[in-house]
């Protein structure tokens, strides 16, 4: 890599952001500030049934603010599910978005967002700087520590008529305020918090490596890496430690400031792909395949990842490129592995005939673009193979 | 298959906008669709503003007015500033504004007020106000659209004023067609009829029967120049002087000369003027003396065989000379003859193509007609003008006097 590489052009696009204990309960009092009469809450059934959209919706009327619930919406959110969502805004003659929920009801309010002020199918937006006119005003509060769709450029669509799932990428869906209250995470279970975690740890190690990314990017990735590491599995062990969850909602948000500005890489074109056919859990997806890109990236960009190991931990002086790099596999398969995820493709159900598929569709994710290493499909077929 | 520099450029400009350096790479803002909306905005008040009507927006709970248009602000002699400031009550009479007050109150609907509207400068101005109440955003206000009514108003009693002329024009046709003799005197030796048309509903033609002693009868036949009221009335006159008159003299020429001398005056002034022929038949003597001052001379048809003949006399129309000197003339009646007396609403009667009617024509129905009684006579000219000007509705007044001796 160039020394002038290094202060290449980079921009760095964040919301406004209210992070700690009982940030949900600004919900009301922000709708409010931003002219909100009457909101569309987005949130999901498990949401619901934690109890978190209630708690949100009684924010909301202490401030007077009306509103109407769209719980349509399930894991990787359907192209259909935004349609519907977007009828149902206008019906109810709302003029305001709040998202209560995980990746899948905030990427869906997103959508939602686009569709209304941009009336065309959803699935056109799909790819970089798509979406003309700005979205209504969006709140999210996020109740999942790993997404971080709350402060990210990037809203991902399951187009269920191709079977796959589409990238949007806008600066205009960036929300204008998260709320980010760790509290809302602790009704998650083992198996979400695990899935989500890694996904955390997905983002920062893609964004680290990225070739977008930036000082302030690398900062946030290599913060988040360390979080994860340290805490995930006692997370996972101590669900109502509102500690640890404090800083497993941090690692999130960080690699969520960090993927959001530097973008992310194979791991994630590669999950895309595989989320848009099975309608799979991401993190798990992500989790599979991080370990085989990483192979394939390594010598492309192995000052970086000797630098993720040493942030979670690993000896770094002196050792040699290929023992870093089998140590750091080593150390991601025993995370996963702790924290009960599966780690193979036949496990998820995926069969060897998907794979040319897979990879075609992989091939032109707009998340390809950033990986440090410029892959043939040919290629990405090879670490599919690999992941099974 | 694209070369791998292509692949690689595509890949470096996707990566461009990922990191936020494209064209369109721009966080979310609100301003430049704020900055159309009141584009829009302004061009939607300019649009309000150059209406006729006072549009007033009244807030429901207040009754405070929340925005005016631009004709308002003028009709109230105003800043938009200083009209939104001040209570409806300044405006608006109080009973107005208790019906205001119960519409909103009501809470729907609309209404329709008729008032008036009072300026600061104390001009008030007839007004209707229509009211209807909207929602916006949870508050209930009443959009109250002032229209001028003065217009109208004027329109109003210009109607009222035309009817009620109509009324009068009206009253003063029966008055006129009262003056006409109801029916013709029952005289031996003679059979009579006459009629009179006015073209509209009052008119200047007039004709009349004067009974002597001794079975002799005056017949006159006017028309004053014009048909209006003052027409009608100098047609009035001429019949009062006319019975004042005749029995003063015997000599036809003489009435006639007294005549223009009495209403020379009168019809100077009035810039009208009057032809009239005048006829006096003695029936035992079957002998008839006439005069005429410049109406279309009397037609004299003897048989079916023979042409007409005038009875002309020399005279001037009445009103152009105080001093005239009018020819009196005699000719003998027979058995069969047949007088008629007529206006040149008859003879000027005008086709489509702009012929005349003509006295040929009426000398022809006459001769045709030889054998008839005197009022089917006037029938049948009546009936053939109205064939040949393809018109029921006459241009000038109609008057006949047929006379026919048995």
């Amino acid at each position: 890599m160039r020394e002038l590489d290094e202060f290449e052009l980079r921009k760095f696009v964040a919301p406004e952001f209210v992070f700690g204990f009982d940030a949900r309960k600004l919900a009301g009092r922000y709708a409010k500030n931003f002219g909100a009469r009457k909101v569309l809450v987005v949130t999901d059934a498990g949401v619901m049934a934690a109890g978190w959209t209630d708690d949100v919706l009684g924010h909301l009327r202490s401030e007077g603010i009306e509103y109407a619930v769209f719980d349509a919406v399930t894991s990787n959110p359907k192209a259909a599910e935004v349609e519907l969502g977007a009828d149902f805004y206008r019906r109810e003659g709302c003029n305001a978005i709040v998202a209560v929920g995980g990746g899948s009801p905030m990427d869906c309010a997103k959508a939602i967002g686009i569709v209304c002020s941009n009336p065309r199918s959803v699935v056109v937006f799909e790819g970089v700087d798509q979406v003309e006119f700005p979205i209504p005003p969006l709140i999210c509060i996020p109740t999942t520590a790993g997404s971080s769709a709350d402060v990210s450029q990037f809203a991902i669509i399951t187009d269920t008529l191709k079977r796959s799932k589409f990238a949007i990428i806008s600066k205009m869906v960036v929300p204008d305020v998260a709320l980010i209250d760790p509290l809302t995470t602790t009704t998650m279970d083992a198996t979400l918090t695990a899935s989500t975690g890694v996904d955390a740890l997905c983002h920062a190690i893609e964004a680290f490596v990225s070739t977008a990314h930036s000082p302030i990017t690398d900062l946030h990735s290599l913060h988040a890496i360390e979080l994860v590491t340290s805490s995930l599995l006692r997370t996972v062990r101590k669900p109502d430690d509102v500690l640890l969850r404090g800083r497993m909602m941090l690692a999130s948000l960080e690699a969520g400031l960090a993927f959001s500005n530097a973008s992310l890489g194979a791991v994630h074109a590669m999950a895309h792909s595989l989320g848009g056919l099975l309608d799979c859990a991401h993190g798990e997806c992500n989790a599979i395949l991080l370990s085989h890109v990483i192979a394939f990236n390594f010598e492309f960009a192995q000052d970086r990842y000797v630098e993720i190991g040493r942030a979670m931990g690993l000896e770094s002086g002196g050792v040699a490129p290929e023992k870093a790099l089998s140590a750091l596999r080593a150390e991601l398969a025993r995370l996963t592995h702790a924290a009960g995820i599966s780690c193979s493709l036949s496990q998820l159900g995926v069969s060897r005939d998907d794979i040319p598929g897979l990879a075609e569709r992989a091939m032109s994710d707009p998340c390809i673009f950033t990986n440090p290493r410029q892959p043939t499909r040919k290629e990405l077929e090879a670490i599919y193979e690999q992941a099974f | 298959m694209s070369k791998p520099s292509d692949i690689e450029e595509m890949w470096r400009a996707q990566r461009e906008k990922i990191i936020g350096l494209g064209e369109r790479s721009l966080r979310k803002t609100y301003y430049p669709e704020l900055q159309q909306k009141l584009d829009e905005l302004e061009r939607f008040r300019a649009l309000l503003d150059q209406s006729n009507d006072f549009i007033f927006l009244i807030q429901a709970a207040t009754l405070s007015v929340i925005d005016v248009n631009d004709s308002a602000c003028r009709q109230l002699g105003g800043s938009r500033e200083e009209v939104l400031s001040q209570p409806l009550a300044n405006s608006l009479p109080e009973e107005a504004l208790a019906r205001i007050t119960a519409l909103v109150s009501s809470g729907q609907g609309e209404g329709t007020i008729t008032t008036e509207l009072h300026g600061r400068s104390g001009a008030t101005l007839p007004v209707e106000i229509t009211m209807r109440l909207v929602t916006f955003n949870k508050t209930l206000y009443g959009v109250a659209v002032a229209r001028d009514l003065t217009e109208r108003k004027r329109v109003e009693k210009a109607l009222i004023e035309h009817s009620r002329m109509l009324h009068d024009m009206e009253l003063a046709r029966q008055i006129q067609l009262s003056l006409l003799p109801l029916v013709p005197p029952q005289l031996p030796g003679v059979v009579l009829a006459g009629s009179c048309i006015p073209a509209t509903h009052v008119g200047g033609d007039y004709y009349d029967f004067y009974r002597r002693e001794g079975d002799v009868l005056d017949l006159v036949i006017a028309d004053v120049s014009g048909h209006n009221i003052g027409a009608a009335l100098m047609a009035a006159e001429v019949r009062s002087v006319l019975h004042a008159e005749v029995h003063s003299f015997c000599n036809t020429g003489e009435i006639l000369s007294a005549l223009n001398e009495i209403l020379f005056e009168d019809l100077s002034q009035a810039g009208l003027c009057i032809t009239l022929a005048y006829l006096k038949f003695d029936a035992p003597t079957r002998t008839l003396t006439y005069s005429n001052a410049g109406h279309p001379p009397a037609l004299l048809s003897r048989s079916s065989r023979t042409p007409c003949q005038e009875l002309d006399a020399e005279g001037l129309i009445l009103g152009v000379k105080k001093e005239v000197f009018f020819e009196e003339k005699r000719i003998q009646l027979q058995s069969g003859d047949l007088v008629l007396l007529y206006t040149d609403g008859i003879t000027e009667a005008e086709n489509d193509a702009g012929e005349l009617f003509g006295s040929a024509r009426l000398c022809d129905i006459l001769r045709a007609m030889h054998a008839f009684r005197p009022g089917e006579i006037i029938d049948a000219v009546r009936l053939k003008v109205a064939q040949f000007t393809g018109s029921n509705t006459m241009v000038d007044d109609v008057t006949m006097v047929v006379m026919k001796v048995l």
